[in-house]
């Protein structure tokens, strides 16, 4: 069990939420309820990010209620990885949990995710069990993003859209978060070297309002993805990753010239496809030399030292 | 209940209550024809309405030697400060410039062609109670309508870039907290734009309409057809910029994305052709387009990839978020700051 010790609490949960305001109260008693008993000195931070209903006046009801809320009002609309970066920025205790603030998430498994962690990981995430969502226009998009974000990461978390997440504040305050990479913290957590466990969790219907991603989404997704493979992969070295297309470009430019001189002569579009080929492999080398050159001016800090270790436990 | 870090302020001066240091700047000071009338007018125009901490006056050569004659007309005890380049500096830079230099929580800009009457910098002040940022308008909002269809048409693409209506982005008088220019103007943004800016991040940010309406010289210079063009490149760029500012992939992947689709689509379309001996690729130019697109959108993929490792090596604990308030329960503040 997580000690407490003088003013740090156990606990801090974050919690995210934009025009939220239905949900908050029924959430903040799900989280006393849950956590009351076993983690009496936790604090709960929410993060009103830019909402435009009562969602802060709520909070500060709550503020007003029970002095270990601790509410932080961002200036806009910034998106859920900043407005959950802001409550990670803030939390003070040495674990950090993570959740959505739409009562999808369960604050009674927080316990059993904190069990987990104590039992030597860095980081436990949930998987949603009977997850209440559409199939069509949810799950199986989901379906198919964990796959592919498990095959280009090289960790296959098993739902990396769950925000029920638990980790050690030493560590996730150490995960470079920006953009829309919230989806990513597992595989972003790897550039600091964590061991992940992974938890079944329970998911409720979205009882207030409406969700608030989209089909959009899936491109996003698609791009964040490859933003992190190459994070991942070649940060330390650009020009490996660079050079590696710029080659299949050099080979493609090599199989036309060949296919073109088989053929008796090509003419012009044979000759001008080969020189486009050629040029593009030079730029990508050229690009891969720019990144080594705007890299190198940085400290870029500890890098990735070891592979995630995992383990995979079942069961709600 | 604690509340830490509130943007919000009281601005009245009363008898009692000195209010907050004021900054003046005056970044176009060049513009000025006659520096001791000009300087004059500044001073007497503030003498009902806030004690300026400073007055800042930037421009090139000869800068000093003007503030000095202006000076000695208006007294020694006038807070004057003179910003010498060596060069004349751009409006953006000067007002950096001053920016870096001023001491006060409030900021006042003006123009240099034009001295403020007390009536306006009343008007620019009662319409700062309760707001971050406060930007003069030369127009009512019917003049606005009735304006040029350049000037409509800029606002207009502001309002919908920025999700801000402004109907006189070109006055120069504008107040503002510290904090205000400090998030904008240091970006080095056109300063027309400044109050847009500072509007969609999130600061309270008003326009207000100052008395000088219907004057021939109001407190915007007339701009040219070229430099509408200028000022509507300038803020198509900037939208760019401050929306990727942290996903550079994101723009220019929604570019080179589709190019290397359609190149594909058209490649694989006359490979399979080929392959089924239905048409010869030697006389085939779409095989060119076909590639030539693949082409081009890898390289603005393989740009947006670049900037990708530059943020993430050089910003990525940067905050990417502002925040607003702050609510505690007597315990220190999470950012450890006390209110």
């Amino acid at each position: 069990m997580v000690a407490s010790s003088g003013d740090t609490p156990d606990l801090s949960v974050v919690l995210a939420a934009h025009n939220e305001e239905e949900s908050l109260a029924l959430l903040f008693d799900g989280i006393l309820a849950a956590l009351d008993a076993d983690f009496p000195d936790f604090e709960t931070i929410f993060v009103d990010d830019g909402s435009t209903d009562g969602t802060w006046a709520v909070i500060e009801a709550l503020a007003a209620r029970d002095p270990r809320v601790v509410g932080i009002k961002l200036r806009r609309n910034y998106g859920q990885t900043p407005a959950m970066t802001a409550g990670i920025d803030a939390a003070r205790g040495r674990v950090v949990v993570t959740m959505d603030s739409d009562l999808q998430n369960d604050p009674a498994d927080i316990p059993m995710m904190v069990a987990k962690l104590d039992e030597g990981y860095d980081l436990t995430v949930g998987y949603r069990i009977n997850r209440q969502d559409k199939w069509l226009s949810r799950k199986l998009p989901s379906k198919i993003a964990n796959w592919l974000i498990g095959k280009v990461t090289g960790l296959p978390i098993r739902d990396n859209g769950c925000s029920l997440k638990v980790y050690r504040a030493d560590v996730i305050k150490r995960v470079p978060l920006y953009s829309d990479l919230h989806r990513f913290i597992p595989s972003m957590s790897m550039t600091v070297g964590v061991s992940v466990a992974e938890v079944g969790v329970r998911h409720h219907a979205r009882q207030f309002g409406e969700s608030k991603y989209g089909l959009w989404r899936i491109y996003k997704v698609l791009f964040d993805l490859l933003t992190v493979r190459l994070l991942l992969t070649f940060t330390a070295r650009p020009l490996t990753a660079f050079v590696g297309v710029s080659t299949v470009a050099l080979l493609a430019a090599l199989g036309v010239g060949l296919f073109s001189w088989s053929t008796g002569g090509g003419g012009m579009v044979f000759s001008t496809v080969t020189i486009l080929l050629v040029s593009l492999s030079l730029f990508l080398i050229a690009a891969g030399l720019i990144a080594v050159l705007a890299q190198d001016n940085i400290d870029l800090g500890p890098r990735l030292m070891r592979r995630a270790g995992m383990r995979r436990d079942g069961a709600a | 209940m604690l509340r830490v870090a509130s943007s919000q302020s009281d601005m009245a001066r009363t008898e009692t209550d000195p209010g907050p240091r004021l900054s003046v700047v005056v970044p176009t000071f060049d513009i000025c024809t006659d520096a001791a009338a000009f300087v004059k007018g500044i001073v007497s125009a503030l003498e009902r309405v806030a004690e300026p901490a400073e007055i800042i006056l930037v421009g090139g050569t000869g800068t000093r030697d003007r503030v000095a004659g202006a000076r000695a007309a208006v007294g020694e005890d006038v807070p004057l400060v003179a910003l010498e380049t060596s060069v004349a500096p751009g409006e953006e830079e000067a007002l950096k410039l001053a920016l870096g230099r001023a001491r006060g929580e409030l900021i006042l800009t003006l123009p240099g062609w034009r001295a403020p009457t007390s009536e306006t910098l009343s008007a620019l002040f009662a319409g700062l109670d309760g707001h971050d940022f406060v930007t003069g308008s030369t127009l009512t909002p019917e003049q606005a309508e009735a304006s040029s269809w350049r000037r409509r048409l800029f606002h207009w693409s502001v309002g919908k870039l920025f999700g801000a209506r402004f109907s006189d982005l070109f006055c120069r008088i504008r107040l503002g907290h510290r904090e205000v220019f400090d998030e904008t103007a240091v970006l080095g943004v056109r300063q027309h734009f400044i109050p847009a800016v500072a509007d969609w991040r999130g600061f309270d940010v008003v326009e207000t309409v100052l008395p000088s309406q219907g004057q021939a010289t109001g407190y915007h210079r007339p701009i040219s057809l070229t430099g509408h063009f200028r000022a509507m490149v300038d803020l198509l760029m900037l939208y760019v910029v401050l929306k990727f500012l942290h996903r550079p992939l994101r723009f220019f992947s929604a570019i080179g994305a589709p190019l290397v689709l359609i190149g594909g689509a058209i490649t694989t379309y006359l490979v399979i052709a080929r392959a089924l001996q239905l048409t010869s690729l030697v006389d085939r130019p779409l095989l060119t387009f076909g590639v030539l697109f693949i082409v081009l959108g890898v390289q603005i993929i393989a740009i947006g990839l670049i900037g990708e490792i530059i943020v993430y090596t050089s910003n990525r604990r940067a905050k990417t978020y502002e925040v607003k308030e702050v609510l505690t329960a007597g315990k220190p503040a999470p950012d450890g700051t006390e209110g």
